[in-house]
């Protein structure tokens, strides 16, 4: 991760960008943003000009016009006010749901980039970072408020230089009191850089330090996580009890102790700079008012202007602190949004192919593996090695061979989750690597060892859409087996899976689960099939069904069925035997069983149990 | 001691206690770990109040000053030490308030989130499994999350109250000569502001109240999209624009919610505020006035006037707490309510005197049905006994009861009716713990964590290297462990350590082995242990069990029938009852619903065997 790039400040033009692309549908933003910093801006100084005539009509006993002067004030401060609260809140409306927006993105992302990508380390890191931001410091609304802030701060300063200029303009020129002017104009200038500078000093350690504290904790931040995670699982809930872990667990929580120890030393850290610079701040205060004091003395400010001008020098020095401190906090956001934008215009995928695919309806996609070789990203042996297949159309093939051979690797680069290191995969003739990604997967159907259903309606699993098919959907439950069962469930067909987010959810068993991803695969209806353990949970009589039914369920569609149940190569036409990444043998069942090798050996151990005397 | 499974009803409210109660629930045990905190805490309470008393003290001697004739020096000195004074006061109150506020941090991750945490870990399996309860931990997770909410912002908000109030108090005492009239007015304004911003808050607890619940959601939604083993199915179904439709949906209505609460925030707090506050303003000026009128000096003016800014200021502020309160509150309420849940786990209770070296198992008349869904009986009126050191397989289709009846076994579930005997012990009179710390199971989802692999194998974070690399070994998976860099100390996965590996759907099956021999148990049970072994592994785990499970009472679950043969028993479930028991043999003989389902699977292998005979 390269660090140094995010100590670049955001400039002022980057801040209005990003106000403006977080409210993407109000352009008008801008205009709240500029009203609410104006009349934020200049309230505290119409209060206080007009305070300091109040103070002056006082002095003079004009108690009229004091009287006047302080209706002005209390009217101009209640327009200002409320110009100012609305302002906020058209700002904060317009912004509203771009937290969400920025998720949204983030999640619809780690959809789309490759596979490879999704699991390396580093975009897991990215992914986590702007979970943090989403939850912490970085959080949009947050920054939206701290550039708010800034622009309030930068108007305040502004003004309050307008008086500066006022004050220096209406000293007294004559020559005994230039002196006094030009000396304490100067102290007052020293007094001032001295006090920015300790200021500055500040907050640049407590933001470096800030930074550095937090991605210490981004360590403990993801270990958290993880371990509520772990803890409140409900599918590992039986282990927990069993295995007694909360001894265990109890332990890990360590991790968190740590990092809240962290947190309060970085209390104490920053305190420590926040009270210099306070007290630095006030005595500037005191430097501030000596002077101008002085002048009211020599007749250069009326006693009554004395608080106004001194509150302008002090104001202005509180809006430099904010303007400071914001700046510190849109940079520390800074960071994580910067994560996040590199993260979404990251490439999809190393090679981004444009080609279509055809759409036949005679299902001829012929698919073919030549010379691939294959191992996992920072991994120094091969998983395959060389293997060459042809894929016959309307074909049902069995892969088999012995854990960890190679056979999920192998359609994992046929579904192009994974490039291959060498050699290529084709698909009617052209690389698949040309083909635009969501095409390619569209010629797919696969139930995965670890197949994923999602909490949301059984239709819609299957489906994989919010408009399912009805008709369809009886048909495939129909084929799966599973027609009786969604009869009895709370909803039917509607029924939402699992309890975890829906009260009406319920909990299919795991056989009935790879029922449901068997129809998921089978409701896409696509011209290749990849089953690989798909009856690992079922029982006998549903493994039979689907057994009997293969031919049925798999129709003319070229399939491969990967299953440690040798007698699923039964009704196979084919059977490739992988074996230390390498095709060992190849053939039909009778061939293979005659030459006596592998795949013999698998069948015959499988075989011996179920011979009777 | 009878603890049964308590039917939990539709999620009555949690208790309700008084702020005061959680505030003192809040800071008890957060003081306690570190009573140097407390000494922090009131400083920040009491400079909170003198740092605007001071200022405008301040100001006003400087208005003084200035109209009058005083030499350069005493003007520099009396102003000069008066600003040396409030600095000081200044920032030490701005070191306090920083270092508070990690504080209440700190306290919030040390002390009530681990405590939440391992609340959950206390629970019996059917309180985790209640949906009702999963609400609850939920809802006190929450109160532990984040900054803006719960324990933090109690902590948070009772210190500014306490300073508010005080304060409030202080200037009370200035107040004495003013006039009662502007003093009630000043009260009455607060007052009116406090009471908009607690009918702002309430609304924001109803409008807030849907976002939260569609909050779960969201929060799935997000996992699904971290889920890198659901990224396959999601690239291969081309889910990205439904689960997108999804999340949209979802956040849509939270936003309207939240933008609802922004509205009445804008029109009841904000601007309604700034309106009182003018009126208050007004009245205050002109009253002034009207006193100076009379004789009082523009130093007492300027000095009143801050006086009496300061106090609306704290009054606002303290309406806003208080608000603010009853919403951390009612979250501390369901802390409370989630600690104050009966577990249900028998930590007490009988053990038989021979111990759990050997265990027996007798089902007497057991009907099991799961809390919430008593019509639908899994089991019904189930009995049969197992002896110590016998094998059994359970054998049934799915749905039938298995994974319900090994649960019952091993005393995770208690029955709904009937009795559960270990040992001749009823398990509802039994400590539970102690039984379960003589089993082992492997449940049907593989169970591993990120963390290494001795703490996987032994779950626990000390142990004996030799022992771990034993079991390893006899599982199987001693060549792979040595392949390794760090060996057993290697991560699975990448939450922990970054350069974490991950194991093969066949290698987990062998560290789950590795982690049931390890552990050395009286009763073992299996559920689908080979599911996704190849043909040559699950012969050899077969026999490895057989082989080490010697003297061990052990339950089966397989739907490879074959299996069946290195047990001394069959128990077919079906239609929540025992069907039919006996060894192999006798089923086959009795040609029952046993033999249909190994026929079924048989047929295969004696169809190809017989093919390629002949």
């Amino acid at each position: 991760m390269n660090n140094e790039k995010r100590e670049e400040q955001m400039s002022i033009r980057e801040m209005l960008h990003f106000v403006s692309f977080q409210a993407k549908h109000f352009p008008q933003v801008r205009i709240f943003l500029f009203l609410g910093a104006v009349s934020g801006g200049i309230t505290a100084y119409v209060n206080s000009f007009l305070y300091a005539g109040i103070l002056n009509a006082l002095l003079t006993k004009d108690y009229d016009a004091a009287k006047r002067t302080a209706l002005l004030l209390v009217g101009t401060v209640l327009l200002l006010g409320l110009l100012s609260t609305l302002s906020k809140f058209l700002y904060r409306s317009a912004s509203l749901g771009s937290n969400f927006d920025t998720k949204g993105r983030t999640n619809e992302k780690s959809y789309t980039i490759s596979f490879a990508k999704l699991e390396d380390e580093a975009t897991i890191q990215k992914i986590q970072r702007i979970k943090n931001g989403e939850n912490g410091h970085g959080s949009i609304p947050e920054q939206m408020d701290e550039i708010y802030q800034f622009f309030g701060s930068l108007v305040s300063i502004l003004c309050a230089c307008g008086f500066l200029i006022l004050l220096v303009v209406k000293s007294d020129f004559s020559k005994e009191k230039i002196s006094a002017f030009l000396i304490s104009t100067a102290v007052l200038l020293f007094a001032f850089a001295l006090v920015l500078r300790v200021q500055r000093w500040a907050s640049k350690k407590t933001g470096e330090e800030s930074v550095a504290m937090f991605r210490r904790n981004e360590k403990n931040n993801t270990l958290a996580l993880y371990l509520t995670d772990l803890t409140l699982d409900e599918a590992s809930a039986p282990d927990k009890v069993l295995y007694h872990l909360a001894d265990y667990f109890g332990k890990k929580y360590v991790v968190i102790e740590k990092m809240s120890i962290g947190y309060g030393a970085f209390g104490i850290f920053r305190g420590k700079y926040s009270g210099l610079t306070t007290f630095s701040f006030e005595l500037l205060a005191g430097v501030t008012y000596v002077v101008i004091a002085l002048k009211a003395m020599t007749g250069s400010v009326s006693p009554g202007d004395v608080l106004m001008y001194a509150g302008a020098v002090i104001t202005m020095m509180e809006a430099i602190r904010k303007a400071s401190a914001s700046r510190i906090n849109i940079n520390y956001s800074n960071e994580y949004l910067k994560t996040y934008e590199e993260f979404i215009n990251d490439r999809d995928m190393d090679y981004d192919g444009t080609l279509p695919v055809e759409k036949r309806t005679d299902n001829e996609y012929r698919l073919e593996f030549q010379n691939v070789s294959f191992r996992y990203p920072g991994a120094e042996d091969y998983v395959l090695k060389n293997i060459n297949i042809k894929f016959r159309i309307g074909e049902k093939l069995a892969l088999v061979g012995l854990n960890g051979a190679g056979k999920t690797t192998l359609i994992k680069l046929l579904l192009r989750l994974y490039e291959p290191t060498e050699g290529q995969i084709l698909l009617n003739g052209i690389d698949i690597r040309l083909y635009d990604y969501r095409e390619y997967m569209t010629i797919f159907g696969v139930v995965f060892q670890d197949y994923q259903l999602f909490d949301f309606p059984l239709d819609e699993n299957i489906a994989c859409s919010e408009e399912p098919d009805e008709k369809r959907i009886a048909e495939v439950l129909e084929k799966v087996g599973l027609t009786e069962r969604v009869s009895k469930m709370k909803n039917g067909v509607h029924t939402v899976l699992s309890h975890e987010t829906a009260e009406e959810g319920e909990n299919l068993s795991g056989g009935e689960a790879q029922k449901v991803a068997i129809a998921r695969a089978l409701y896409k209806d696509a011209p290749f099939v990849i089953l690989d353990e798909p009856t690992a949970a079922l029982d006998p009589l549903a493994e039979a069904e689907i057994y009997e039914n293969f031919r049925e369920l798999a129709g003319d569609k070229t399939s491969i069925y990967i299953s440690h149940r040798m007698s699923s190569c039964r009704f196979c036409d084919r059977i490739i035997v992988l074996s230390d990444g390498g095709i060992a043998e190849e053939g039909t069942h009778e061939e293979l069983m005659q030459e006596n090798g592998l795949y013999a050996d698998l069948f015959n151990t499988q075989a011996q149990y179920y011979q009777t005397a | 001691m009878r603890e049964e499974t308590e039917k939990m009803k539709e999620t009555p409210k949690p208790k309700r206690h008084s702020v005061v109660s959680n505030i003192i629930y809040a800071f008890k045990p957060v003081v306690q770990r570190n009573p140097s905190f407390l000494p922090g805490f009131l400083f920040e309470i009491f400079l909170k109040v003198a740092v605007p008393i001071l200022g405008s003290y301040a100001s006003a001697r400087v208005v003084a000053v200035s109209s009058g004739r005083q030499p350069v020096l005493t003007v520099i000195l009396s102003i000069g030490t008066i600003f040396l004074i409030y600095g000081l006061v200044n920032g030490l109150s701005s070191f306090f308030n920083q270092m508070n506020q990690m504080r209440y941090m700190e306290g919030r991750l040390a002390v009530f989130f681990p405590r939440a945490m391992q609340k959950w870990l206390s629970l019996s399996l059917s309180r985790m499994e209640d949906h009702a309860v999963r609400k609850k931990v939920e809802a006190a997770v929450e109160a532990t999350e984040n900054n803006d909410v719960g324990f933090e912002d109690l902590m948070r908000d009772t210190i500014v109250f306490a300073a508010d109030a005080l304060g409030l108090l202080v200037y009370i005492g200035f107040f004495g000569f003013l006039d009662i009239r502007l003093m009630l007015l000043i009260i009455l304004v607060g007052l009116a502001t406090a009471f908009l911003s607690l009918v702002t808050e309430q609304y924001y607890r109803k409008a807030m109240k849907r976002y939260f619940e569609l909050y779960g959601q969201k929060a799935y939604l997000d996992r699904t999209a971290a889920n890198i083993v659901a990224g396959k199915d999601i690239r291969v179904f081309d889910l990205s624009p439904y689960l997108s439709k999804k999340f949209d949906k979802v956040t849509k209505d939270m936003t309207h919610a939240r933008g609802m609460y922004l509205f009445v925030r804008f029109l009841c707090s904000d601007a309604a505020g700034v309106i009182l506050a003018a009126l208050r303003d007004l009245v205050c000026y002109l009253y002034l006035i009207g006193r100076m009128q009379a004789g009082m000096s523009v130093e007492s003016f300027v000095f009143y006037l801050g006086l009496i800014s300061g106090f609306a200021a704290w009054f606002t502020e303290l309406g806003g707490c208080y608000a603010e309160f009853r919403i951390d509150s009612d979250m501390v309420d369901s802390y409370r309510d989630y600690q104050e849940l009966k577990a249900d786990m028998a930590d007490a209770g009988k053990v038989p005197e021979e111990g759990f070296e050997k265990i027996s198992i007798e089902f007497d008349h057991v009907s099991f049905a799961y809390p919430g869904m008593e019509e639908k009986k899994v089991l019904d009126d189930v009995s049969f006994s197992v002896s110590a050191g016998e094998k059994i397989a359970l054998v049934g289709i799915n749905g039938a009861g298995k994974s319900t009846l090994v649960k019952l076994m091993s005393g995770l579930y208690l029955p709904t009716s009937g009795a559960v005997r270990i040992n001749g012990i009823d398990t509802k009179d039994m400590n539970r713990r102690e039984l379960m710390a003589h089993e082992a199971a492997i449940f049907q989802q593989p169970y591993l964590t990120d963390y290494s692999i001795g703490e996987n194998v032994t779950f626990s974070e000390t142990y004996e290297e030799k022992k771990v690399l034993d079991v390893l070994k006899q599982a199987g998976l001693s060549e792979k462990a040595a392949s390794l860099p760090d060996g057993i100390h290697t991560c699975l996965g990448k939450h922990v350590d970054e350069a974490g590996i991950s194991l093969s759907g066949g290698e987990a099956q062998k560290l789950l082995l590795a982690r049931a021999l390890y552990r050395n148990p009286s009763l073992v049970l299996l559920d689908e242990p080979t599911a996704a072994l190849d043909a040559l592994a699950e012969t050899a785990v077969y026999e490895t069990y057989s082989e080490n499970m010697k003297g061990r009472t052990a339950v089966f679950i397989s739907h490879r029938l074959a299996s069946t043969k290195f047990c001394d028993r069959i128990l077919l479930l079906s239609g929540g009852r025992i069907a039919e028991e006996g060894t192999h043999e006798e089923l086959m003989q009795k040609n029952g619903e046993y033999a249909a389902l190994f026929n079924v699977q048989a047929k295969y292998y004696q169809e190809a065997a017989e093919e390629v005979r002949a």
